[in-house]
Parts: structure tokens; sequence; C-alpha cells
């Protein structure tokens, strides 16, 4: 048999209304006329806080205003304006507005106007703190007037309208998409496109297979030995974003989850990626496919950010098999990110057939997300098997880790 | 729960809330001094404590929480110290206001707000219970008013902690203006809901109360009841429940003297004679109309205080005036079985010292008195030792039969009718004749009936004594020459004559409680209330009450019993006595004016409905002969106005356009123009949805009318730069343009599909 919930029944009102009935009891037994006086001022007082807030929030109408797009962390003002069609003002009304884009503490957002007359108009200023896209409908109208003893609500209909969160991008100092190898190290693995160029960075000892073209002269003599220049060599390359769709390869919750921090470096990556010259594509496998084509400039980076705003980890297509379609649609160059679970949950296992493509890997320490309390090992940069790895854990500073 | 309080309004509104508590418990004092005391000590107590939780709701500090200790201590210890002395209502009451005293000083949090809110409820729930005094009914409406302000602000201040946008607050006489309205929707609601509630009844359970902080004790008494204690009549003893005994004992040997003690302010009818020509109603000083008791009971009722026996032609005294003593039992005693006759219950609070009598409806069944012994006579009138002290509660059971519509002892044995047939020696033989006349002879009831009616329509009431009986008998002036007199000359003629015709009568006195106060639930005995009435006996109903004095109406249930009909009643009763009283004090005086207010008001009242009903009556008349002419000059007045509203509102919107550019500047001009065309698209039947821009909004009115594409999209970007630019007045329209753009706007058409073609003809016409 369920236990009777004792906070909801133990509300002033129904105490009240506990009272009265003791109150005409005792007037009723005694047959004292003024405690019959007390029955009925708090059966009034309960009478008025039942009727005036059914009244209040009749031929009321609402309608709310608030930017198309927002990026998160912004603070965006939801602007709602009231209108009352009746002849006598409203008190103590209470506009409440779903907002599933904020905190999850203050998702249910309210708005008190001390009195309507005509019109009045509310502004609800939240920061973003999810991206996403979202669709609003409706508003819910509520009021305790006068006393709050009982509030009574009405659902107001409004303009569907939608919101845009665009995800955040953190500062990026450095990222080497081409392993920051020397070209002679590098050998011809590097994709030479043109309008990339060479700077010296310093000479050292030549080594059996380096091209004599490359041996500086003047420190040979200088040394008396066999010297080669080093030149760094700053390429245009193309840089697809891998991203993990498949609903159960997510770890961890709402923003402090794998795919959150997923998006959010994927954007960061994208920008500094655009800023630097090259080509960025986007690619991931949802239930729909995602696949948003290699280009450059701030078009093709908005283009970017709304897909990335709009994504969502609701596929069931393992993470290798995104990476092979990935890089088969990249057609075998190009540098591949991609973003796995250590340990690893995934099919591939850690290895993974990436062709011609140089892997970049974003390993995120999944048990952090899986489990909060547990200490995160924090976030940081290693080279495994040739390939870039990127340690990331719940609540790393992805600014710190992406500057080393 | 735990959310701290923040807003001012609600301390304000709490102090209000204590004060008025605090004043309604000061009232049951009736005592200026204790007024002023606990005011000054009271009203600075509250507001500097309140004053302190307000500041500890900011920053909590721990001296605060250290006094808040101490005062609960102290209290704890007042309260121990009142329950060793015996006052545990009192005590509990005093405790419970030092408590919340302290906890003023920590009060920051909804919690510490409820607590308080109980106990001022508990607090004047206690003084309501207490209260006898109309007046009280002020003290609640102010504690609802001030607890519906609590409720109210702690409400706002609530929510809007939990806001995140909040609107603007309305102006202070706005404030004003809702609270005030709301208030009198409250006091309307409340004092509809007290007068339609239904009362049923009191059950009194468990409700049979004597105390009120008397003793009586008598050693003699009680010593000569235990002496007779196997020849009392009492049978039992009734209900367990302990009486207060307090410390102040009223012993009989205490009494200054028997004539004091048996002198009711105003009144010798309980004195051991009574001298019908002096009743000493106007007792050699002011005449004095206070309250001296309080009546809970059923039903109105005569409360017979002393029964005479014997006449002498101008004093009533007792044949036998000695007592049985009989000790009470837990403060109780039972003088009969269930006889299955209804029952009658009466609780009696003693507002001013009074003869030591029990006033009670005879026939008293059970007794609950807070003393040890009481005596009763052989008419059963039941004295206490001592004075009957202010302040003392007692409750009567009396068994009452229904002789034909009178209240009746029931059937019973009379053991020496002869102690009720005495008459005066020198008696007149007119007053026997008269009586035989009245009677035709006969000895029944109905015969005594006539008796009563003939003196109650034959003779004047009037409270001063109008005869001088130097040298004669009064009984035959009253009757046969004066034939005007108090209610002592009334009983004692109507006694004596049943006397003459064989029926055994006696004089009672005591007190007529037939003043129902609807707003207290009391009955409302006032000194001037003593009154004499005759019993007269009937084999078959024992002894039956008679009233032979016009003035007074035989106490009966009341037919009406909706309060609206007791507080008439009410309102009537002491305008009654104002009419024979001129030189009554100042609070029938004050009575009598709400009296004739209310009748004033009634009066009114009845004269409006009558005119509604009157006018409504005309009215159907009158549309009965022009029905069908007013159909139709309505119809064709909708119909006229129905196809000219448009052109109409058309017109008047360019009145208004045309007087502008003659007087206002080109900004507002421009202002002008496009409100206007708003208005006249929107009644038109494109109203401007809040949300959308002014652009946005000049793109429907090109949808909604082709016409309107140049002049609108004009007015509108000259709005929108006035209206918005960073210095409107550095934009100047041409007048002369807007004002065409207008006249081109103003041509709007209304689509509606139903009107028919006149009313696009009547538009199109007025373009």
């Amino acid at each position: 048999m369920p236990r009777p919930d004792l906070h909801r029944l133990l509300t002033p009102g129904t105490v009240l209304a506990l009272v009265s009935a003791i109150l005409y009891l005792i007037a009723w037994n005694r047959g004292i006329a003024l405690l019959y006086g007390m029955f009925a001022l708090v059966l009034a007082t309960l009478l008025i806080s039942w009727i005036l807030p059914r009244w209040a929030v009749t031929r009321v109408e609402a309608v709310r205003q608030h930017p198309a797009r927002a990026i998160e962390g912004e603070e965006v003002e939801f602007a709602i304006s009231l209108k009352n069609s009746g002849w006598i003002g409203r008190y103590m009304l209470e506009v409440w507005d779903h907002l599933p884009f904020a905190t999850p503490d203050s998702q249910q957002a309210m708005g008190f106007i001390p009195m309507l007359g005509d019109r009045h108009r509310v502004s609800l200023n939240l920061p973003c703190d999810l991206r996403g896209e979202y669709t609003f409908d409706s508003l819910m109208l509520k009021t305790g007037f006068p006393f709050g003893l009982h509030v009574a609500e009405r659902r107001l209909a409004t303009t569907p309208s939608t919101l845009l969160v665009y995800p955040s991008v953190f500062k990026i100092a450095r990222f080497d998409y081409l392993g920051n190898e020397s070209l002679p190290a590098a050998g011809n693995r590097s994709v030479i496109r043109a309008g990339g160029a060479g700077d010296f960075m310093g000479v050292r000892e030549y080594r059996r297979g380096d091209s004599p073209r490359h041996i500086h002269w003047s420190a040979s003599a200088h040394h008396g030995a066999l010297m080669v220049r080093e030149l760094e060599w700053l390429s245009i390359t193309r840089v697809t974003l891998v991203l993990n769709l498949n609903a159960a390869a997510i770890c961890g919750d709402g923003k402090e989850s794998t795919l959150e921090y997923a998006v959010k470096i994927a954007a960061s990556i994208a920008r500094h990626a655009l800023d630097e010259g090259h080509s960025v594509a986007l690619f991931g496998h949802g239930r729909d496919r995602l696949s948003i084509q290699g280009g450059r400039g701030e078009g093709h980076f908005q283009t970017l950010l709304e897909a990335l705003a709009r994504v969502r980890a609701d596929g069931d297509t393992s993470y290798a098999e995104t990476i092979r379609r990935a890089g088969e649609h990249d057609g075998g160059r190009g540098v591949l990110i991609v973003f796995e679970n250590q340990p690893s949950d995934t099919e591939h296992g850690g290895f993974i057939d990436t062709g011609q493509h140089r892997l970049i890997r974003i390993r995120f320490d999944a048990d952090s997300f899986r489990y909060p309390a547990r200490r995160s090992v924090g976030g940081g940069r290693s080279v495994e098997f040739g390939d870039q790895v990127y340690h990331i854990g719940r609540g790393a500073d992805l600014e710190r880790v992406f500057a080393t | 729960m735990k959310t701290r309080l923040k807003s001012p309004a609600v301390y304000y509104s709490l102090f209000g809330l204590q004060l008025t508590t605090l004043l309604a418990i000061l009232s049951l004092a009736h005592r200026p001094d204790v007024m002023l005391g606990g005011l000054l000590g009271g009203v600075p107590l509250i507001a500097l404590g309140l004053n302190a939780g307000r500041a500890n709701a900011d920053i909590r500090h721990a001296a605060y929480q250290q006094l808040t200790q101490a005062g609960v201590m102290i209290a704890l210890i007042i309260l121990v110290a009142m329950l060793a002395a015996g006052w545990l209502i009192n005590g509990l009451l005093v405790f419970l206001l030092a408590i919340q005293a302290t906890r003023n000083l920590t009060l920051s949090t909804r919690r510490d707000l409820y607590f308080c809110l109980i106990v001022t409820l508990v607090c004047l729930l206690f003084a309501a219970a207490q209260s006898r005094s109309s007046g009280f009914l002020i003290y609640m409406a102010a504690y609802i008013l001030t607890g519906g302000l609590t409720l109210a602000a702690v409400h706002q201040d609530e929510r809007l902690q939990f806001a995140i946008g909040r609107g603007h607050f309305p102006g202070r006489w706005r404030r004003w203006t809702v609270i005030g309205g709301f208030s009198v929707l409250l006091a309307v609601l409340s004092l509809g809901l007290y007068f339609a509630v239904p009362r049923p009844p009191a059950a009194h359970i468990g409700a049979f109360p004597a105390g009120g902080g008397n003793y009586y004790d008598d050693q003699d008494w009680l010593d000569e009841a235990t002496n007779q204690a196997g020849e009392t009549q009492a049978e039992s003893t009734i209900d367990s429940e302990p009486v207060d005994k307090s410390p102040r004992e009223n012993n009989a040997k205490d009494r200054d003297s028997d004539e004091s003690a048996n002198s009711a302010p105003g009144y010798s009818g309980f004195g051991e004679q009574l001298d019908i020509d002096d009743p000493g109603r106007q007792g050699g000083g002011e005449l004095f109309n206070g309250i001296v008791l309080y009546m809970q009971a059923p039903r109105p009722l005569y409360l017979r205080g002393k029964v005479f026996d014997s006449f002498d032609g101008r004093t009533w005294h007792r044949h036998h005036p000695g007592t049985e003593k009989l000790e009470l039992q837990n403060g109780g005693i039972r003088f009969m079985e269930d006889t299955g006759l209804p029952v009658i219950q009466q609780t009696v609070n003693v507002v001013h010292d009074l003869p030591g009598y029990i006033y009670g409806a005879e026939r008293v069944a059970a007794v609950r008195f807070p003393g040890s012994v009481i005596a009763r006579d052989s008419d059963r009138g039941l004295q206490v030792p001592g004075r009957l002290q202010s302040g003392t509660t007692y409750s009567v059971r009396s068994v009452t039969a229904d002789a034909a519509g009178r209240p009746a002892s029931g059937a019973e044995p009379l053991p020496d009718p002869e102690d009720y047939l005495q008459l005066p020696e020198d008696l007149s033989e007119r007053i026997s004749l008269l009586a035989a006349e009245v009677m035709h002879g006969a000895t029944d009831m109905a015969a005594a009936g006539r008796l009563e009616q003939y003196l109650r329509n034959e003779y004047d009431y009037s409270f001063s004594t109008v005869v001088s009986s130097q040298g004669r008998i009064p009984l035959d002036e009253f009757l046969f020459e004066t034939r005007r007199g108090h209610c002592e000359y009334f009983a004692t003629a109507m006694a004596i004559m049943l006397r003459t015709q064989n029926i055994p009568a006696r004089l009672a006195t005591g007190f007529s409680a037939t003043t129902y106060n609807p707003l207290t639930g009391y009955y409302e005995i006032r000194a001037l209330d003593a009154h004499a009435w005759v019993e007269a006996w009937f084999p078959e109903h024992g002894w039956v009450l008679f009233e032979p004095t016009a003035f007074y109406t035989l106490p009966q249930p009341p037919e009406d019993t909706s309060t609206g009909s007791q507080l008439s009643q009410y309102l009537d009763d002491l305008s009654r006595v104002w009419e024979y009283l001129p030189e009554a004090d100042g609070e029938v005086r004050w009575s009598v004016l709400v009296s004739q207010a209310y009748q004033r008001i009634t009066e009114f009242m009845q004269q409006l409905v009558f005119a509604i009903r009157h006018g409504a009556v005309l009215l159907a008349h009158w549309l009965w002969q022009f029905g069908p002419v007013l159909v139709f000059a309505t119809a064709v007045t909708g119909l006229i106005w129905y196809y000219l509203r448009y052109p109409w509102f058309r017109m008047r919107s360019r009145q208004r356009v045309k007087c502008g550019m003659r007087t206002l500047s080109p900004q507002a001009f421009a202002r002008l123009c496009y409100q206007e065309l708003e208005a006249l698209a929107g009644y038109f039947g494109c109203p401007r949805d809040p949300a959308w821009t002014v652009e946005e909004y000049i793109d429907r009115l090109r949808e909604f009318d082709m016409h309107l594409v140049a002049p609108a999209g004009s007015i509108g970007n000259n709005f929108t730069r006035i209206r918005y630019a960073l210095q409107p007045a550095a934009f100047e329209p041409d007048r002369e343009v807007l004002y065409n753009d207008y006249l081109r706007a103003s041509r709007i058409t209304p689509p509606i599909p139903a009107l028919p073609d006149l009313a696009r003809f009547c538009c199109w016409w007025n373009r």
C-alpha cells in the first residue's frame, strides 16, 4: 500500500482547512458565536485563496520573444509580454517557461509580475548552458494570489519559436596537424599543396637518406662534418572531424558527457584549423548521416557550428565503421581527428585502419565521465604508434590541454 | 520552508498581527489600566523583537540566539510557576506569548512565521472563547486582515526569491487600493458566511463548566449538610470534571450583612421580603443598567432566583424561610433522574456581584457550581454561601415541560396547597369580583390564561413607580385607579386574583434572559432585566409560568433562527428598553443609535426592493405595450450602427489627425499618424501583435490591403526614424506629406466576408 506523501498533504491550505473544521466543531459543541465568527473568517480566507487564483489566470494572453541563435555560455533574454483582456488587474502572476538550454536547476524559469494592468513585459535572462536546438510552444501561467494557499495554473499557447545554441569554442594555442616533424624526417608522407612554405628551423648532422640538396655547406665547413638544413614544412591539409554518434558509446550526462566534450573540441579545432587555412570536414553517423564536406572560411565555420549545435548521439553505427566511412569519404588523404573512450568500449579496440590518413586521437577518460565522483586524470598529450593522442578527463581544462 | 524572509512588508504585517492579538487578549481584562500597561509593555517588546528578527534574517547574530534561549528558559519558569499556582490556562497563554516574544528575535524563516501564526491563532481562539463582547469581532476582523496581509507578503517574498525576472511593482496608492478592495471583499465574504453558516444546537459534549476564579465555601453550611445527609433528596453526584478551586474563597461569614447580600444592583426582589411598591429599581442613585449576567442556552428563559408565597397586601415574603443544605460532590449535584422531558443546559457567567442565588430555569435537575455546599428552599430555590461574585461561572440543567406553550415544571403533587392560596386580610372584594368576571368562575389553565391576557391588554407598563402608597393599598389602586405599574404589580395582581379563584399561585423573582446577542452567542442579562412573574399550579402540569406584564413576552423558542433575524430582534430588544428608559446609561444609548440606524437601513432596503419590484412591473407593462416598436427601433439602430461603425471610426480618426496637424510638432504628428493608422487598422481587422516590429506590421498591412502599400510604408518609416533614432529631434518630417499619406492610408477597407455589399458601399463611399 503506497504511503501518503505528507509533504503534499501538509500544505498551509490543508492545515487551514483543518483548523476551520476544528473551529466549527468547537463552536458547535460550545455554542460560542464568536468561534463561528472565527470559522467564517478562516473559511472566507480559504474561499478567497481558492477562487481568486482561478480568476486571476483567465483572460491573459502571452507572447514570447527571444533571439533565434546564441552561443553556449552566452546570456539570452527571453522577453514575455502579457496582455490582460479582463477589466480588473491581475496580481502576483508567475510566468513559468521551460528553458532546457539552462542549467538543470534553472530550467524552470519564473518571472514574477506583481501587477498586470493592461500589458506587461517581463524578461528572463539566462545563460545558455547546453548547445542544441530548442523549440518553445507554450508557457505556464500560475498565481497564488493573494495568500499563496492555493495555486491556480493555466497553460498559455504561444507562437512556436526555435532557439539554436551553438557550442562554445575555446582557444587552441597550438595544434599539430602534421605531427610537428621536419620534412626530412617526415619523408614523403607529407602532402604538399600549393601555397605551402618552408621556414628555416636549424641544422643537424646528416643522416643516411637525407637529400644532398639540403646540405648546408657553410655549416658543414664550420663543423667539419656534413650538416643539413631543417625546415618546418607548413602545409595546407584537409582535416576531418569524426564524431562518435553511437548512443551506446556516450559516457556521462548532459553537459558533462563525452559527446558534449567532443562537440566542443571539434568546434574549437575547426575554428583553429580554418584560421590556419586548412579545409575542415565533419563526419558522423547518428540516426541520420552527418556529413559536411571540407571547406574554408567563415561561412563554412557557420555551417559546421550549426551542424555541431544540432548533432545528437542517437545512432547505432559502430565508431570503427564510422571512421572507415569517413576515410573513404575523404579519399584516403588528410588528417582524421577521432574521439575515443579509454578504456575502450568500442568495437575497434584501439586499432583503427585509417589507410593513408594521419590520425589524431582525442581520448576520453570514460570512467571519469561514468563515475563523476572518481578522480579524473585531467588532461595531457602523448604519442602512440606515431599518432598524437590527447587525453581528456571530465573537468579537464581543455584550453590548457590543447596548449601543450 | 527554510527560505529566509527578506521583505520588510512581512515584518510590518507580523507586527500588526501580534499587536492585534495582544489587544484582543488585553480586551478580556475590561480595565483601561491593564490595557494601557499591556500596550506600553507589549508594543515596544514586539517592535524591538521583530526588528532584531529582521536584522537576523540578513546576518545571523549569536547574541540574538542566546537571548532567545534565555527567553525560552524564562518562559518555562513562568509556566511552571503559574501551573503551581493553579492557573493552567492562563499559564499556557502567558507561556505562548513569552515564547513568541523571544522567538521574534530570531524570526527569519517561513517556519518561524508559521509558528507565529499558530501561536497568535491559539491566543485569539482563547480570547474568542472567553470574550462575550460584540466588539471582539473587530479584533477578529483585524486579525484576519493582518494575517491575510502576512500570508500575502510572505508569498510574494518567497516567489520573488525564486523569480529570475520580475515586473514593475504598483505604486503606493495603487497598492493601498488593492489592499483596501481586498479587505472589503474579505470582510463582506466573512460577514456573509458568518450570517449564513448553519448553527446547530450546541452539543455541550464534556462542557458543563463551573469555575471562574471564585470558590464558595461555608463550614456551618457544610456541617449542616453533613447532618442532613441522610435526609437529603439529592440522588447522586454528577460529572467528575474537577472544579477550579482558586485561592480566593468566598465564605458566608465574610458577608457584610444579609441586606447587602440579597440586594441586586437596583433591585430588592431577592431579599427576605419584597415590597411591591418599592422594588428598589431606582435604588437611591444613578440608574444602573449594565450587564450582570451572560447566559449560554439554546432558547430564551426566565432564570428564577427566589420564590415568594405569602402576601400581606404590600409585601411578599416566605412562609418557610428555612433551607436544606446540600454538599456538592466534585462541584456538582443532581436533583432528579432523567424523566424523558426536554433538558435545557444553561451556562451562566456572572459579570456583576449579585445576591447569592443560583439563577436557573425551573425545574433545576442538576447544578455544577464552584463551591462545596449550596442550600435549597422548599420551592427549589437554590442559594450559595455569600454573594455571587463577578467572574463566577456555573452551569444548570433544567427539565422543562410544555403546558400549552408555557414553560412548566411537569406534573407533580403539591404537599401544602394552602400555602399558595393565602390572601391578605384586607383584600378588596373588588379584586375577587374582577377575577371571577375575567375568569368566568373557571379554575383551569385556560381561565388563568384569560386573566393573564386581561392584565396584559388592559393595563399599561410603567417602569417608574407611579403609585403613591401613603395610607392606601397599592394593589387596589393599581387595578382600579391608575391601571399602570411595573412588573411586581402585574405579577402580584395575577397571583392574588388566581388565589381568589382557588388556584395555587406564587410570585417568582429572577432575571428575564431573552435578549440574545447573535454576534456573541450569549443572552445578555442586564440589571433592569430583574423581573417578577407568576407561577400557578395545575395538577396535570405542575407549576406553570405566566407573564401578565405586557412589557415582557413569555420566553419562547424563536421561530426564525437565522442570524439576521436574531440580530434584528436583538436591536429591537435594546430599542424597546430605550423607549422605556429615557435616562438609561450610555451603553444603551449607543445600542439604540445602532438599532435606529439598522432600522433606517432596513426601511431603505425595503423601499428599494419595493421600488425595484414596482419598477419591474412598470417596465414589463411598458414593454408589453411598446415592445414591438422598441424591438424594431433597436434593430434599425443596430443595423445602422453595424453599417456605419467603420465610416464613423474613420471619420473620428481623421478628425484627430487633422487637429493634430495644427497643434503638434512634426515629430509628435508623425507618431500620431502611425498610432491612428494602427488603431484604425486594428479596428478594421488587422491588429498589431505585440511581437511584431513596426516593419513587420507594415508588411502585414500591405498584405491586408494593397492600397496601403505606399502610404503605410511612408508613415511607418517616419515613425521608426523618430521613435528609434538616437536624435529624433534632428529629423523633421513634412506634416503635409504625412497628412496626405494618412488620408490615403485611412481608406482601408474592412475585409469582412459576411458584410453585405451595402457595407462595402458605405466604406467605399466614405473613402
